[in-house]
């Protein structure tokens, strides 16, 4: 389809006045999420006219857009492709940038967007152009990171696109996780990593580290989206979801029909493939400041926010980051998009000009955006909530974190809390709407209805994907109307949509591994209301790793590297460890092999498969290997007794740990961990490493390592077992110090002082 | 009777007032001057191209746009004030023009000639002559208030220089406007203010009096050849980006009678005009200058480096200390983002603090500013936002794991200017004299016509 210009007129004059010095720079805004995370609320309008600050998500892009030089903005519409093309020719930026509306009903997808953006032809080819994955609300000046993208296509042709990394800000439970090689800001991995459900580890192909990469790759850091403040310098990363990209990933996406979603499949299509040979970037954004010099501090030039909405909590957090001026100069005061003249008060309180009703005993809390014409009665309370225009609120109605549209009704002694409320929404008297719950367009509710917390309701019946007419099923939409009768009473119109994890998600057959973002339990964190404190936590630890990064693990799997290797590293951090169904199946296949008397080989063969099928790693086995070998040590009947049954169980079974593992002074340590974790045992430790050395499983010079090893002493044990650790590390000790001197004895006479200075090392 | 010119979208002048609006709108242009000057240049451009018959449309079309800019930037109060003088000035060109015209009429040499000039100028109700019409005695030749020389004596000429040389036809009124500029250059201006007022005094006449037809027509074929004035316009509007260029310069000029040897001079951020003021200062004497660092544009620190650059001893502070040095600083001298007309005026924000803790030591605080940035408002300050706030990021950086980096339940809010009171302030120095905050009103009386207040 070719493009269509809404005023070819009027933008003509305009083109050749900029065509002389350099071609435009372009913009590509994919209007359509490809997901359903706003389905509820633009049953009418596309996802980028739900207004924010009371103007479309559009006018904030443009702006946006507009202020990082851009001239040419292409929107790739989907659904709802018309009111968009409306909205932009009444919309005040002919004057600044060209607008051109591309729609296709046939795209899935943001890869199929590329895709017809390739076969449309409309792009310049010569020049890289900003991708914008979804509504963008910035103050950042997106040339700059052209610009430098720009100048490292000078030195390297193979460079294709340029990705926007955010540093600081909030969380956000769809994190990617970033190897990246920071000297030339090239992007080595790229993982997608929910927050839920929780990645304990991540992967890294072993390539990446082996071949075929110049040897000037020598440093690795890990950007990944921990918070900020709690380890200091790292993490704390976000994907903007802005890029710079050349004309050849549309290109690339033409030739690989299989690549739908942009990062999953085009970025990781492109990094792992070595047979394309082209590279992809990253850039922080507020890098680049101190070349810049410094400007005025008044105008905008230097900002650095920028935020995408992708879902209904970014819709919440940006509403309340635009009230509080971070994206400065847009604010809905000096540069609304929309025109609307808005006045600030005290507190970030934005109340139109236009003819805006307050009563004297309404309370006001920023920020808060009140649209024109809006009214509201007597007692009512507002907090952080953004109205739209037309909207009237009842008496002694509360609504705070909440976003309603243009047009809504809301009666008196109502309570609404973070949710979000379309156009023309009705909602009589003495509604509570509870967390996080979103009404679509048109919906009235009736008295009295108490939304639970996330519900949806929709104007209409919530359908599936690809649901069409003909599988009518009356009985479940009896049974559904029963539930509708019952939550929303008989004054309501609108149907119940069912929670969001609990939707099905995509059947999408081609797509091999889904998108974790896609996970019931992510998407959960994506909705407004939801908290992330009790989660963000946990992730801490990974940020670790780009410390020791600088050299580089042998093994094939980062989480396999051995504690040698990485001295820095606490390998605890990475070992989060295997699934739970791993730790079940390997203590019942010991536990058969032991009452049934397996043959070691046979035993051994067994574990091993079961290592590589839950890709649980060796030092996993081996510590379930030897947990399970120290709880058939009978602790019965005095020391005598103890070693006699430590020795055969050893003498018997050693050979399974044995076989897995590569450096035997493991095993000690494993069997100090049980120690320390098992009271009963601990006193023990000592007679157990003496039965391991008489089963011939360790040797002198095994137990000699594990003396000197700093993991034995309880380091980068956890603060509360260190003193265990070392309690128990004291009981080995005196065992392999008797050892050695009993062996020295035998070689030749040692120096008994020297020993003593041995020891206290 | 009005008409107004609107500016097509496909003009080339629309297209710049956008631009402007938009970079305004976008603070891509900050600072009084730099809006000052770009506001001048695209009045210029349209004062050159567009096509007006009468010079109402004129004065139409730039308050129009002068509407539009002030909206895209309430707080650049310079755009308003460049407009407002610009307009006065092009109605003192046309007056000056008109008082030509008709002290020797020869289109019409059959006009009944009554009294020694009768411009017969057909004033509208909105028209700036309608003014006369409310002095009761038209015989009295001091009641209409003349622009005074006050300010920018370069453009009080343009009332003089139409009594001795009477031109007869507007297509010569450049020539004249030469001869005009060459009498003043050689320093024999004329005191023409009698004639002038009997000249101004004489339209009350023209309705009551004469009300023939014939002047009518007079005026109308007048209006219609004030588009020859075009000349004389551009050039008036050059000598208003010409005044401002050299503002700086102009302040400076008296800076060795306002600074002693050996005072301690406290400053807050980077004023140009502070700039040029101490720099000028020190050719004659020797003092120190504090500059407090002004958190969080740190505009103090290019300043201390551009003083410094310049020989001057600086001691760069920061802003928690100013109460503690302020025993040992002399003299405050501030710089304005524009000045309102009770003498209040707004400075970046710190300056509240110094003013006060100046206050607090009787300290002397001294504005230095251009009288372009005097603005006919006075109540600007009730407005809660009328302090500029900027993005929180400025003030608290970007790194914090709360919203835009920012820190979670705490908010954070950055102010770019203070306002301060005019009692706050002993003296204003600017490029036209020496004047208190209590005068200010008086100046922005005399700079601006009273009907351009609201644009």
């Amino acid at each position: 389809m070719p493009p269509k210009k809404p005023q070819p007129a009027r933008n003509e004059p305009k083109q050749k006045g900029d065509a002389v010095e350099e071609a435009p720079l372009q913009a590509v805004v994919l209007a359509d999420s490809y997901n359903r995370r706003f389905e509820v609320l633009c049953l009418d309008q596309p996802r980028v006219l739900l207004p924010l600050c009371s103007s479309p998500l559009l006018a904030w892009t443009l702006e946006s857009l507009s202020m990082s030089k851009v001239k040419q903005v292409f929107i790739f519409c989907g659904v709802h492709a018309d009111k968009i093309r409306d909205y932009v020719a009444s919309s005040p930026f002919h004057s600044t940038l060209e607008v051109h509306c591309l729609s296709s009903q046939t795209a899935r997808s943001a890869g199929d967007a590329l895709r017809e953006l390739d076969a449309m032809g409309v792009l310049n080819g010569e020049q890289p152009f900003i991708l914008v994955h979804s509504p963008l609300i910035s103050n950042y000046d997106f040339s700059k990171m052209l610009e430098i993208h720009q100048k490292r296509r000078e030195t390297d042709k193979n460079y294709i696109m340029t990705m926007g990394v955010g540093r600081g800000g909030r969380c956000h439970p769809e994190s990617p996780i970033m190897l990246v090689h920071p000297p030339s800001s090239r992007l080595l991995h790229y993982t997608p990593r929910p927050l839920l459900p929780r990645q304990k580890r991540v992967t890294f192909p072993a390539s990446l580290f082996l071949d075929p990469y110049p040897s000037t790759i020598d440093t690795w850091e890990i950007w990944s989206g921990t918070s900020p403040h709690n380890t200091s310098k790292r993490g704390g990363f976000r994907d903007l979801l802005v890029d710079i990209c050349e004309a050849d990933v549309p290109a690339l996406c033409t030739e690989n029909f299989d690549w739908h979603d942009l990062r999953r499949h085009v970025v990781n299509g492109v990094l792992t493939s070595e047979l394309l040979g082209k590279k992809i970037a990253v850039h922080l954004v507020g890098s680049e400041e101190p070349e810049d010099g410094r400007g005025d501090a008044r105008s905008g030039e230097g900002g650095r926010y920028v935020e995408t909405v992708r879902d209904t909590r970014t819709f919440g957090d940006v509403t309340r980051d635009v009230l509080r001026r971070w994206a400065f100069p847009l604010a809905p005061d000096l540069n609304e998009p929309r025109g609307v003249q808005y006045e600030l008060r005290e507190g970030n309180v934005y109340i139109a000009r236009d003819n805006v009703v307050l009563s004297r005993t309404t309370t006001l809390r920023g920020p808060l955006l009140i649209g024109p014409r809006s009214a509201l009665a007597h007692n009512t309370s507002i907090y952080q909530a953004a109205l739209g225009a037309d909207c009237s609120v009842g008496p002694n109605t509360s609504v705070s974190k909440s976003y309603v549209f243009d047009d809504v009704r809301v009666g008196a002694n109502c309570t609404l809390e973070e949710c979000m409320v379309g156009n023309g929404v009705q909602i009589s008297d003495g509604v509570k709407v509870g967390k996080g719950s979103l009404i679509g367009d048109g919906v009235r509710l009736g008295k009295g209805v108490v939304l639970p917390d996330f519900s949806r309701i929709g104007r209409e019946r919530w359908r599936p994907e690809g649901w069409d007419e003909d599988d009518l099923d009356e009985e479940e939409d009896r049974q559904e109307d029963a539930r509708r009768l019952e939550i929303l009473g008989p004054d309501s119109n609108g149907y119940i949509w069912p929670q969001e994890e609990e939707e099905e998600p995509e059947s999408d057959s081609e797509d091999e591994g889904d998108d974790p973002y896609e996970h019931p339990q992510n998407k959960r964190l994506l909705q407004l209301g939801r908290s992330l404190s009790n989660l963000t936590t946990s992730t801490d630890s990974l940020s670790t790793l780009s410390k020791a990064s600088s050299s580089p693990p042998e093994s094939p799997l980062l989480s396999d590297a051995d504690s040698d290797d990485l001295p820095n590293m606490p390998s605890l951090s990475l070992n989060a460890g295997p699934p739970p169904a791993f730790h079940a199946e390997a203590s019942a296949s010991l536990a058969r092999a032991y009452e049934e008397g397996h043959a070691i080989e046979n035993a051994m063969l067994e574990l091993r498969t079961l290592v590589m099928g839950y890709n649980a790693g060796i030092d996993r086995a081996r510590e379930e290997v030897v947990n399970f070998l120290m709880s058939k040590v009978e602790l019965e009947g005095g020391a005598a007794k103890v070693l006699a049954s430590a020795v055969k169980v050893w003498a018997r079974w050693g050979g399974l740990a044995e076989g897995l593992s590569p450096d035997l002074s493991n095993i000690a340590l494993d069997i100090q961990a049980y120690c320390v974790q098992h009271e009963a045992y601990a006193p023990w430790f000592g007679i157990v490493l003496r039965a391991t050395y008489e089963a011939d499983l360790l040797g002198e010079e095994d137990l000699l390592e594990w003396r000197s090893l700093s993991a034995a002493k309880g380091e980068g044990a956890k603060e509360l077992e260190r003193e265990k650790w070392a309690e128990v590390y004291k009981k080995g000790k005196v065992y392999v110090d008797v050892l050695e001197q009993m062996e020295s004895d035998d070689d030749d006479d040692e120096d008994d002082d020297e020993e003593g200075d041995e020891d206290d090392d | 009777m009005v008409a107004q010119i609107v500016l097509k979208s496909n003009d080339p002048n629309a297209r710049l007032t956008e631009a402007l609006c938009t970079s305004l709108r976008r603070r891509q242009i900050v600072g009084s001057r730099n809006v000052a000057l770009a506001t001048a240049a695209l009045i210029q451009n349209v004062v050159r191209s567009v096509k007006y018959s009468t010079i109402d449309e004129l004065l139409g079309l730039i308050k129009v746009i002068g509407r539009k800019l002030v909206e895209a930037s309430p707080k650049e109060l310079a755009s308003g004030n460049i407009i407002r003088r610009i307009l006065r000035l092009i109605r003192e060109e046309y007056r000056a023009a008109a008082v030509a015209h008709v002290s020797a009429p020869p289109s019409a040499p059959s006009t009944p000639y009554l009294g020694p000039t009768t411009p017969g100028l057909h004033a509208p109700s909105t028209h700036y002559l309608s003014n006369e019409f409310q002095f009761p005695s038209p015989s009295s030749s001091s009641n209409r208030p003349l622009p005074t020389p006050t300010l920018g004596s370069s453009h009080s000429h343009s009332q003089v220089g139409f009594g001795f040389d009477r031109q007869t036809s507007l297509s010569n009124f450049v020539a004249m406007r030469h001869s005009r500029a060459q009498l003043e250059r050689s320093g024999s201006v004329l005191d023409l203010s009698a004639s002038t007022s009997s000249l101004f005094t004489t339209p009350t006449r023209a309705p009551s009096v004469d009300n023939g037809v014939m002047p009518t027509i007079d005026a109308e074929e007048f209006m219609r050849q004030s588009g020859k004035l075009k000349p004389v316009l551009i050039q008036a509007i050059e000598e208003v980006v010409g005044e401002l260029e050299t503002t700086h310069e102009d302040v400076a000029k008296g800076a060795r009678e306002h600074i002693h040897s050996s005072e301690v001079i406290l400053t807050i951020g980077h004023s140009k005009t502070v700039e040029a003021f101490l720099k000028q200062a020190f050719r004659d004497r020797k003092f120190t200058v504090i500059v407090a660092e002004s958190a969080p544009s740190y505009l103090g620190h290019s300043m201390s480096t551009a003083l410094s650059s310049a020989g001057i001893p600086v001691l760069l502070v920061p802003d928690s200390s100013l109460h503690a040095i302020m025993p040992r600083i002399t003299k405050v001298i501030l710089g304005a983002h524009s000045v309102l007309a009770n003498g209040g005026l707004f400075a970046l924000s710190g300056s509240l603090s110094a003013a006060l803790a100046a206050r607090a030591h009787s300290k002397p605080v001294v504005v230095t500013t251009g009288q372009f940035k005097f603005a006919p408002a006075w109540n600007l300050y009730h407005e809660y936002s009328a302090v500029d706030f900027q993005s929180p990021g400025a003030a608290i950086g970007y790194d914090g794991a709360g919203g835009g980096g920012g820190v979670e339940n705490a908010e954070a809010v950055n102010p770019y200017f203070d306002y301060i009171r005019p009692e706050l302030i002993n003296l204003f120095v600017t490029n036209e004299g020496d004047h208190s905050p209590s005068y200010i009103y008086r100046l922005i009386k005399e700079a601006y016509d009273d009907e351009d207040v609201e644009l």
